[in-house]
């Protein structure tokens, strides 16, 4: 029962790891924490699902769909909410946020209802792998978020955007002054992030069956720990936050009570923290 | 017409004048040097100049162009580089990776290239090193050995070299050096001196401010005075050593003082 389990919280943590880098993204650039992630998150579930179930696309579509909303919402948050509030401090900004995920939250049970919505299922059968039975649709969700993440890898290791992305997050104002658009950076910054959001929200929607508005909260809050876990402003430590609390949940579903699973998830995080303050591959703060 | 043009430029922060209707030119080539007392408002022209901060009233003209309505990064496309008075490195990024952002503007990379890679991506990122090498070979052994490490990990000298460098990549018509030799030995400053003729020759025009009187003398072609934000002097190095009122404002005080 092990092998399996271990499977479930792989490819759970890398949903995880999807919502926990969109925090690591805003974070390392903006130096901002946003609640309104989860909320995202919901939002390109939602989308992916009516893709699926009011217009029967295939579920690549959806993705592409859910991924898409996602980007343009994240966009608009960055430039609606923050923007105008760039030099008011780090306070302002968090309520906004937290405000901003009530609001979204409150607008999906306004316009589609707090109650699950289906999402059909797809590739419901397994396949054998060296002995062990594999659903095909945790091997497709396994593929899509390393795909991702090396699409992000792509996008921000050795380039031009990358390197902009970090300038604006160590020193804006010298970013600014060297010719880099820091306002244009924090759009993409946020529209990436929500983006990566959405891919997890559509994929956890098919994985679960369901999508509902308050399905962000939850995610949320994994992806924020897995993101703090992880070390706040490292990818590849939020990536390895994200698998290990999937795993470490699911390994509790299995051996003690899937009522348990939280408690053990954020207990294995609290004893990592205490040890580690850091996180996991975070690098010390030094007091200057 | 001159390479930059400063318009009667005034500055108010509330109902403190910043700077008062100050006016002068410089021209393309030309070094020029900007001192006055603390507080009389030279950072606070650079940082008009540089887009960080909105002119009350005047104008401010760079080869024609007006920069009283543009941003920072539009500033810098037009070729104007600066440094600022305090360090403002990226700490968590190598030496190398100082240079590649300043040759931000000249590269085309975006969001979609960055993932599809066409060749001329890996093209763009070896030009972009081999013209940041080449603009650090100008420090000599200061900068070259480190190219791999975190700018955090470099001496308070070659945090300022460093600055300099990154300017000095992004291939500026015009620099704008706010202190460069601040905290330096007498040693290092002789260093900053031979550099900054080293610049010139690249035909790049500079606007310094600097406090070393012995660096200020020994490169500036023309030097303007500022106190208490009006200009009260502009000449040539031994004019405004001579200066009766250059010496009341500038040195008086401070001898006064002590």
């Amino acid at each position: 029962m092990l092998i399996p389990q271990l499977i479930n919280g792989l490819t759970q943590g890398s949903l995880y790891a999807l919502i926990a880098i969109g925090f690591v993204i805003i974070f390392g650039t903006m130096n901002l924490v946003t609640f309104a992630h989860g909320e995202v998150y919901m939002a390109g579930a939602f989308v992916g699902a009516f893709a699926m179930t009011l217009w029967h696309l295939p579920w690549f579509v959806a993705l592409v769909m859910g991924m898409a909303a996602a980007w343009v919402l994240g966009f608009l948050i960055e430039k609606v909410a923050f923007r105008p509030l760039r030099t008011a401090g780090h306070m302002p900004p968090l309520l906004i946020t937290i405000g901003l995920s009530i609001i979204l939250k409150d607008l999906a049970v306004v316009l589609f209802g707090a109650e699950n919505r289906p999402v059909p299922s797809i590739y419901e059968q397994t396949v054998r792998l060296a002995g062990v039975q594999v659903s095909v649709l945790q091997l497709v969700i396994l593929g899509l978020a390393g795909s991702l993440f090396l699409v992000l890898r792509l996008l921000i290791q050795g380039t031009k955007i990358g390197r902009a992305m970090r300038a604006t997050a160590q020193d804006h104002e010298a970013a600014y002054a060297m010719g880099v658009n820091v306002n244009r950076v924090f759009s993409i910054a946020f529209a990436l992030a929500s983006c990566l959001g959405g891919a997890a929200g559509v994929m956890i929607g098919i994985y679960y069956n369901a999508v509902y508005p308050t399905m962000g909260g939850t995610a949320g809050l994994k992806g924020f720990a897995a993101c703090i876990f992880g070390g706040l402003t490292s990818i590849p430590g939020a990536i390895l936050g994200g698998i290990i609390i999937g795993v470490v949940e699911n390994l509790t579903v299995q051996f003690l009570a899937s009522g348990y699973r939280d408690v053990v998830a954020f207990l294995v995080m609290v004893i990592v923290l205490v040890l580690r303050p850091q996180g996991l591959l975070g690098r010390k703060l030094r007091t200057v | 017409m001159s390479l930059l043009e400063i318009q009667s430029v005034s500055v108010s922060f509330g109902g403190l004048m910043a700077l008062k209707r100050v006016s002068f030119a410089l021209e393309e080539g030309e070094i020029v040097g900007l001192i006055g007392p603390n507080g009389a408002g030279k950072t606070t022209l650079f940082n008009c100049l540089s887009a960080f901060q909105p002119v009350s009233e005047g104008h401010l003209r760079y080869s024609g162009v007006a920069l009283e309505t543009l941003s920072p990064h539009q500033v810098a496309a037009l070729g104007v580089a600066r440094t600022f008075q305090t360090s403002r490195i990226f700490r968590r990024m190598t030496v190398l990776e100082h240079l590649l952002v300043g040759r931000h503007l000249h590269q085309r990379t975006d969001l979609w290239a960055a993932i599809a890679r066409p060749a001329w991506v890996a093209r763009e990122e070896a030009e972009a090193r081999e013209c940041g090498l080449r603009t650090l070979a100008l420090f000599e052994d200061r900068l070259l050995p480190r190219l791999h490490d975190f700018a955090e990990t470099l001496s308070y000298a070659n945090r300022r070299r460093l600055e300099i460098a990154r300017a000095l990549a992004s291939e500026p018509r015009l620099l704008l050096l706010d202190e460069p030799t601040a905290g330096m030995n007498p040693h290092e400053s002789a260093g900053i001196v031979q550099l900054i003729k080293k610049i010139r020759h690249l035909g790049i025009s500079i606007l310094l401010i600097e406090h070393d009187m012995k660096v200020i003398m020994g490169v500036s072609d023309r030097i303007v005075v500022l106190d208490h934000g009006e200009k009260i002097a502009e000449g040539l190095p031994e004019e405004i050593r001579r200066n009766e009122e250059v010496l009341r404002a500038y040195m008086g005080r401070r001898y006064g003082r002590a």
